[in-house]
């Protein structure tokens, strides 16, 4: 008789039902899953598939660096995103060997270099001038986005997702307009998509002042610490307001660092600094456009001192991850070129680990990372299909 | 029968397995037989269309789970880590499609979850043809079609 293997044997006896095939599904990478979308129709209809989507968890998780292409000649413009991964899926080792992955290329169009928001759920938006576009860092889809009304070069986008109605929103400042005689003809002209929903730009209020920073996008608001005001858009009611901060603002004193408040998924934290030396964070939860302000849900010192000699600058905290280990980036001997390590600190443990991001396999230096061009974001792939966040596309139409 | 705190699980060739409790509502279902119906408490749980060798995998795997969740000190995460590893590798293919289809039925998540995982990580390489070889599912997709979907993600192959 002749041999059968034990796949064969699997193959004739099994037919695995349904649901369990679903489940396996969820645990897949997204290379293979995007692979798989061609074994059949009713595999391609599963992965699309909105709930399959929200099932997801096969996926990676870790942080992610951005690196504005256009200003870090170090980098080609293709290389903007690195991975740095936490989980300890090879073995419970020290962090500091973990190899990175270098992950997408994305092409400028038409030879402009294009800007980009923050990352918001594995989701960012390149722009310039009135064009932008979806992408999806996971699935590497790219969708164009109606184009805004107002063509200004200085622009700046912000993307945020509105947890509440479940919905992603694109917010459009434009700069301030003067005429010849030097006399302010617009004033921060602002425009809103929603994606999915809207077919074009909406108009609405202005914010209350210049916004020049990248946002942060927290549970339904985007922040922005500027130099002399702390804003806050509520992506529900489409409404700026102010909010303060606990402590003492040092804005501007670290400039390589950005602003000093951070979210990395976890929560936002406000940093103070005392005497050179962080001593504490203070931790927020919701700005609340009605009651306004911060609620301290718990602050935590640090214990930083001379515990590593190689690193004798400020300890700044970039955000704290979901599972509340807070990551702190450490100002090198070079004021503007400087290698930063990267720590992890788990607050329960009260412990400090270093890791080093590798930029790739085939690239073994490590990734000098330039605080002040940097964002980093907590990141989980999502693989949500970017036809269903146009309005304009006919679902009918998209394969 | 079994005496207190103890349920008795029959499977479908009529093995008879006395289990603690606390093992069998590891199963949600088991556990809703359990809470809906006193008798089954007392008597008899027949496991449909599970064998007994099957049967006694779960049985051995919950038992390890649910004294780890009342013990922690004893059998701690990292040496569940090491039992789930090793339970997974120890299963041939059809024990490990029996078991799959056992923890859905039973409704056993934490190991669903690990089956499943298990699979993924045997299919999460192959290529398309293969998967429709594995799991004999007919390509319905014309070759156009097909060239359309591989053309929207070289990347992935």
């Amino acid at each position: 008789m002749m041999a059968i293997s034990q796949e064969e044997r699997w193959r004739i006896r099994h037919h695995l039902p349904d649901e369990l095939m679903w489940e396996i599904l969820t645990w897949l990478p997204v290379k293979s899953l995007m692979r798989f979308r061609c074994v059949s129709k009713h595999w391609r209809s599963i992965i699309r598939n909105p709930s399959f989507v929200n099932s997801y968890r096969g996926g990676f998780k870790g942080l992610l660096i951005q690196e504005p292409g256009n200003y870090i000649q170090r980098f080609s413009p293709t290389e903007n995103f690195f991975y740095i991964n936490l989980l300890d899926d090879d073995g419970p080792d020290d962090r500091s060997n973990k190899q990175i992955s270098l992950h997408h290329t994305l092409e400028h169009g038409n030879g402009h270099s294009l800007d980009s928001t923050r990352v918001v759920n594995g989701l960012v938006c390149y722009y310039c001038g009135n064009y932008s576009c979806l992408y999806n860092i996971a699935t590497r889809e790219r969708i164009d986005l109606p184009l805004s009304q107002y063509e200004y070069n200085l622009s700046r986008y912000h993307l945020g997702y509105d947890p509440i109605n479940k919905m992603y929103k694109l917010l459009k400042i434009c700069p301030p307009v003067y005429d010849s005689e030097a006399l302010l003809i617009r004033n921060f002209d602002c425009e809103i998509l929603t994606l999915g929903i809207d077919e074009s730009w909406r108009n609405i209020e202005s914010p209350p002042c210049e916004i020049l920073k990248n946002s942060i996008c927290f549970d339904g608001v985007l922040y922005w610490m500027e130099p002399e005001n702390n804003i806050a858009f509520d992506l529900a009611r489409e409404k700026f307001g102010f909010f303060t901060t606990p402590g003492k603002d040092y804005i501007g004193y670290l400039p390589q660092f950005g602003p000093s408040l951070a979210t990395l998924g976890g929560t936002i934290l406000k940093t103070d600094m005392n005497s050179g030396k962080m001593t504490c964070f203070g931790v927020m939860n919701r700005y609340d456009g009605k009651n306004g302000g911060w609620q301290k849900e718990h602050s935590f010192i640090l214990q930083l001192k001379d515990e590593f000699d190689d690193c004798e600058g400020f300890r700044f905290p970039l955000g704290m991850l979901p599972d509340g280990k807070v990551v702190v980036i450490c100002e090198g001997t070079q004021f503007w070129n400087f290698q930063s390590p990267l720590y992890l600190y788990d607050q329960v443990e009260k412990k400090l680990t270093r890791f080093v991001i590798r930029s790739s396999s085939s690239r073994s230096d490590e990734l000098i990372f330039q605080g002040c061009m940097s964002s980093m974001t907590y990141h989980e792939e999502n693989i949500i299909p970017l036809n269903c966040l146009t309005a304009t596309a006919s679902p009918l139409n998209n394969s | 029968m079994a005496s207190k705190g103890n349920l008795t699980l029959k499977s479908c060739n009529g093995k008879e397995f006395i289990v603690e409790e606390k093992v069998a509502v590891m199963s949600t279902t088991i556990k809703n037989m359990v809470d809906v119906d006193d008798s089954f408490a007392q008597g008899v749980i027949p496991i449909i269309g599970v064998d007994g060798k099957i049967l006694a995998k779960l049985i051995e795997y919950c038992k390890e789970h649910a004294e780890a969740d009342e013990d922690e000190e004893v059998k701690s995460e990292e040496y569940l880590k090491k039992f789930d590893e090793k339970f997974v590798d120890e299963l041939n293919l059809n024990d490990l499609y029996d078991l799959l289809k056992a923890s859905n039925y039973l409704e056993i998540t934490k190991l669903l979850n690990l089956l499943c995982q298990k699979v993924a990580s045997m299919i999460k390489g192959k290529k398309p043809e293969e998967i429709r070889r594995i799991f004999n599912i007919k390509n319905d997709f014309t070759p156009e079609e097909e060239e359309e979907i591989n053309r929207q993600n070289p990347w992935a192959f």
